[in-house]
């Protein structure tokens, strides 16, 4: 119970709050330039991939679905978010190298206080939703707050694969080039730009193996069909949320030693 | 007797020879393609430490010195905890603040200010620690009203001495310096070395590595010198500045 206690106690740098805090809002102040301009400037860019999607499916190809802008957005900002998270926590300990080969500091505290960041502008993104999908009548309750449930759902997924991609970055450079791969990949085998219930009843199995899958439909649930999600897609995002956690973990204690000298 | 607050023993360190490890799935690839590597084969190793011995205790100066590649620096990392030791064992009984490197983590557009907490929290310290050292960290480093301009502007000098100013204020027992003294003008230098020694007489712990003989005789209390990988010298600061100006001439 105690080993439980203190990996966790580890994994979320709770004896680091000072350290985080200021890095996070190192961050945030770096990144968007200390204003709340400079956090819709971060939210544009899956913003214009959205409306691009809009265009093209909606407009060109006329995709059979209502409310297809708010079911796009709902996709596509939460997507933008995860990979966006795993990519940039993927460099943080080879683009922090000067940092974490001179001071010892534990190294998933980078990680984590990458995917805490990303996490922050991810949250501007729930205004945004709730009006798109208020202004076209979707309802919206009590349970439009299980966005939040599923944001720490990917949030934990990226974070528990970026921890385990940073040190593969240390020991094949090139991971970044076959993950900017993968993760275009990744995109579309996941529903965010089609729904759920396209997919042939045959393959739905298999995008349960899609540990992001349940998360995103989830969110596109909430914000089109203005219900609450399935407990099927509570519980698999959930258990996908738990496994990667416990990868992390037994990465941030087996593989974290020694990693410094390979840099 | 007092227990030493740096223990180590035996301690040998190597790396794997770059070249033996495969960098990229490219390069694993290729190798795989030639059979030419084997993941369960260990490749050469290359000792950078062997079988060294010393302990530091409370209240000591201790210098260490050793020719370019020596592993003085390796030694620091070491002891800090960024590396782990191939064999042999360091223990360490006390918080220990390596100042291996000025201004960790500085971000350019923040402002002096602001650096000084990102710094203070990458130096493994908290929030009450560095409030209450802020003002000795102002009057250290001299900055004045520069302080809430954003780091970008400073000159080199200037944020080295912010970062020494931070580094060397922080309330840690133990000092582990590499040679970060290397910057800044004469004036500072002496500055920061009469720092490390007003510190010093303040009963804290100073492990100094250094190329300079005649810093180590006008501030130590005991001096180390490595050569080849091994300790070859561990005594009096004077003897050991003599010795190391012999070995290196």
């Amino acid at each position: 119970m105690k080993l439980i206690y203190q990996a966790l106690f580890d994994y979320f740098c709770f004896g680091k709050k000072f350290l985080v805090y200021n890095m996070v809002s190192r961050n945030i102040k770096s990144k968007y330039d200390r204003s709340f301009i400079g956090l819709g400037w971060t939210l544009l860019s899956p913003m214009m991939l959205a409306l691009i999607y809009y265009i093209v499916f909606k407009k060109i190809m006329h995709v059979q679905m209502e409310h297809y802008l708010a079911f796009i957005l709902s996709g596509v900002l939460p997507w933008a978010f995860f990979s966006q998270c795993v990519m940039e926590g993927m460099d943080s300990i080879v683009g922090n190298a000067g940092l974490v080969s001179k001071i010892p500091i534990p190294l998933q505290a980078l990680t984590f206080v990458n995917a805490l960041t990303n996490l922050i502008t991810l949250s501007a993104s729930i205004p945004i939703l709730v009006i798109i999908s208020a202004s076209q009548g979707i309802p919206l309750g009590w349970h439009t707050l299980l966005v939040f449930y599923f944001y720490i759902v990917l949030f934990l997924v990226a974070y528990g694969l970026a921890l385990v991609l940073s040190i593969g970055l240390v020991l094949f450079r090139d991971l970044r080039h076959v993950m900017t791969l993968l993760m275009q990949i990744w995109f579309f085998g996941t529903p965010v730009v089609y729904s759920f219930a396209m997919i042939p009843e045959q393959y739905r199995i298999v995008i349960h193996l899609n540990p992001v899958a349940d998360a995103i439909s989830g969110l596109h649930t909430i914000f089109t069909d203005g219900v609450t999600p399935g407990i099927k897609t509570l519980a698999v995002s959930g258990i996908w949320a738990l496994i990667f956690t416990l990868v992390g973990i037994a990465f941030m204690r087996k593989r974290f030693l020694g990693i410094l000298e390979k840099l | 007797m007092t227990e030493p607050v740096i223990e180590v023993k035996n301690l040998t360190k190597s790396f794997d020879h770059w070249l033996d490890q495969p960098h990229s799935f490219k390069n694993l690839l290729t190798r795989l393609s030639k059979g030419k590597w084997n993941p369960f084969v260990v490749g050469k190793q290359y000792t950078v430490l062997n079988d060294v011995s010393f302990d530091i205790y409370p209240g000591e100066f201790v210098g260490i010195m050793g020719r370019n590649g020596a592993g003085k620096s390796t030694l620091l990392k070491l002891i800090s905890g960024i590396y782990t030791p191939t064999r042999g064992t360091i223990e360490t009984r006390s918080i220990i603040a390596p100042l291996i490197e000025l201004g960790a983590g500085f971000h350019p557009d923040l402002s002096g200010y602001e650096n000084i907490f990102l710094n203070a929290a990458i130096l493994g310290f908290g929030k009450k620690a560095t409030e209450a050292i802020l003002p000795a960290i102002l009057e250290f480093s001299e900055l004045g009203e520069q302080i809430h301009k954003p780091v970008r502007n400073y000159s080199s000098g200037m944020m080295a001495r912010l970062g020494f100013s931070v580094a060397i204020n922080l309330a840690a027992p133990v000092l582990l310096v590499d040679e970060i003294l290397a910057v800044g003008d004469a004036g500072f230098q002496a500055k920061c070395l009469a720092k490390i020694d007003e510190m010093h007489r303040s009963g804290r712990t100073i492990v100094l590595i250094t190329h300079d003989p005649n810093a180590i005789e006008r501030h130590c209390s005991r001096c180390i010198v490595i050569e080849n990988c091994e300790k070859v010298y561990d005594g009096n600061a004077r003897d050991g500045a003599e010795y190391y100006k012999k070995l290196v001439m």
